[in-house]
């Protein structure tokens, strides 16, 4: 597995404060990792790390297989752009001017390829408009327009919709998208909103009071979360019995709960079940969806 | 560094208070023209070109203008890549945090040049017709020239580091302009104690005739505290911008040792400081 990020035992204090706590991470090349946490939770905080804007006070990170400590993380860097909290640009300047800086900035001898990012960002148009009068949308297309200077392949994003017009946040997601598949660049977006999130990751990680409490695959958690049915029975034995002769995929959770894959006739199965002796207390359609993957998660991290 | 050098000029050329503070200089160095135009006038005499042009670093001993222009221009570019956010740009592809410093610490002291030479410029094309070439030696209009230049490059180095430490662009402005105005009136303080005669006349009646006395000056400072004071003048930017629009400065060569102490330790202490600081 090619990783492009990855981070062991990171963490940040700010005087009395844990920010991050001991926290891992695992970022693959080519994925679309969705930084979930509230606010608080230290999400900033590992982006303000891994950009170089702050140090770690413990622990380490990799970026593409750069050691933080490597004075070759520099290099490292021109790989990576990134819009951390407000986009940064120039208010004063036009959208093409503010490209122009950061060609600058990267050293790049010609500005060939503003006009395309330009297009890309659908920010073409904006002529002799200054920054300062753009909508939140187009400052926040603005500021991905400057990360994509220097065609970086791994794009961090914090907070890319916060704020933005559900029209904003279509044409935000669409980019996303037509640069991780066209362009095959890695994203790593932190984000509260998850319905959002769930749109466009390919992998989530799940942070809380500095701590990530898991991180897995989009594939993985459309699998955990499968549509089912969850049924408490008073007998497992019999309630196997009859998913077997059904031929049905199941799941036992517990001694008096299980989940039914697939689609079944629940007056069937309960006369099924009853005629193996077995009462069903409790049956009801469970559909999890990110944000409840989520509120577990993190309620039960809080009970441990 | 030369990259981050080329983006800071670029953006300069588009900064509205850097064009508004050459303007300012322009129009200031007329001022100072048709100042002494009428000033020739009216007594009848001829001006040197002398003072004219030295007006560039202070006006008349007593007004550190470039020193004033400096500390809003740079701290208002500096301040920017706070207020901005731009500072990230640079640090997320890859650039050093010495590297920031020192090319926001140039540009500052470009500024400062581009100023005194836009003053520059106009005083020579209207003051020499009006007041002939300078009557100094080449050697001592030369030493204030470098001494001037010296004394702007501080005020870079002083307001560079204030702007980078501060992150907060309008509380790094006021902490520069409120600097440069308290250690101006400082020193023309400082300046008018030092001036004070050792010996003072002073009227007296004696048996009923008014009589003119000598007498130790009350005011008049001892050896030891002239000295001290002396050497704030002689180091603080406004001190040296304050004796050289004036033409009283007196030790030339120190000045231009003490400004390259603020240069390298200023910028030593901002790259130090910078180099640890958390960035939002």
């Amino acid at each position: 597995m090619e990783y492009v990020l990855t981070a062991s035992s990171l963490s940040k204090r700010y005087r009395d404060f844990k920010a991050l706590d001991q926290l891992d991470l695992h970022v693959e090349k080519g994925a679309i990792y969705g930084f979930v946490g509230k606010n608080g939770a230290g999400k900033t905080t590992l982006i303000r790390l891994i950009c170089g804007l702050q140090d770690p006070t413990d622990g380490e990170y990799t970026l593409y297989g750069m050691k933080n400590t490597d004075p070759g993380i520099v290099k490292a860097r021109r790989r990576m752009g990134a819009v951390v909290e407000t986009p940064s640009i120039y208010l004063n300047m036009t959208a093409k001017e503010n490209l122009q800086a950061q060609y600058r900035i990267l050293g790049l001898p010609s500005f060939e390829g503003i006009d395309q990012i330009l297009q890309l960002v659908n920010l073409a148009d904006t002529g002799k408009k200054k920054a300062k009068n753009f909508s939140l949308g187009m400052r926040q297309r603005l500021g991905i327009a400057i990360a994509l200077a220097g065609s970086p392949d791994f794009l961090v994003l914090d907070e890319p919709v916060n704020g933005l017009d559900p029209q904003g946040i279509i044409e935000i997601r669409e980019l996303i998208l037509k640069l991780n598949r066209e362009h095959q660049i890695t994203f790593l977006i932190s984000s509260h909103i998850l319905d959002e999130l769930a749109r466009l990751a390919t992998h989530y990680g799940f942070i809380d009071n500095g701590r990530m409490l898991k991180e897995i695959s989009a594939k993985e958690m459309e699998e955990s979360c499968r549509k089912c049915l969850r049924v408490e029975v008073s007998n497992m034995e019999a309630l196997a019995r009859v998913m077997q002769q059904l031929g049905a995929e199941y799941k036992v959770i517990s001694q008096t709960q299980a989940d039914l894959f697939g689609e079944h006739n629940i007056s069937k199965l309960t006369i099924a079940l009853s005629q193996e002796g077995c009462i069903v207390h409790r049956i009801y359609e469970k559909d999890e969806t990110l944000e409840s993957y989520y509120v577990n998660l993190v309620g039960g991290g809080r009970h441990d | 560094m030369i990259r981050l050098l080329r983006a800071n000029m670029g953006r300069l050329k588009k900064e509205t208070a850097f064009w508004a503070a050459i303007i300012f200089m322009v129009f200031y160095a007329l001022c100072v023209c048709l100042m002494a135009k009428y000033s020739m006038d009216l007594n009848d005499n001829s001006l040197p070109l002398d003072g004219l042009f030295l007006y560039g670093y202070g006006l008349t001993g007593l007004i550190a203008v470039p020193g004033l222009v400096m500390a809003a221009v740079c701290s208002l570019f500096v301040g920017t890549e706070y207020s901005d956010g731009t500072i990230r740009n640079k640090l997320i592809v890859g650039h050093s945090r010495a590297g920031i410093y020192l090319s926001n610490f140039i540009t500052c002291a470009a500024v400062g040049i581009a100023l005194n030479l836009s003053y520059a410029l106009v005083v020579c094309a209207v003051g020499i017709p009006l007041c002939g070439w300078f009557t100094a030696s080449a050697g001592t209009i030369l030493s204030l020239i470098a001494d001037g230049v010296l004394m702007l490059i501080s005020y870079a180095a002083i307001f560079t580091m204030a702007g980078m430490l501060m992150q907060n662009k309008t509380l790094a402005s006021i902490f520069c302009i409120l600097g440069v105005v308290v250690s101006m009136f400082l020193s023309f303080y400082l300046g008018t104690c030092i001036a004070q005669p050792e010996m003072i006349d002073t009227l007296q009646i004696i048996d009923g005739e008014q009589v003119m006395k000598s007498m130790p000056n009350p005011r008049y400072l001892s050896q030891t505290v002239r000295n001290i004071y002396q050497f704030i003048i002689d180091f603080l930017p406004s001190g040296q911008s304050v004796q050289i629009s004036g033409q009283t400065a007196p030790h030339l060569g120190l000045m231009a040792m003490y400004s390259l102490v603020i240069i390298i330790c200023s910028n030593i202490i901002g790259i130090f400081v910078f180099r640890k600081k958390d960035i939002q």
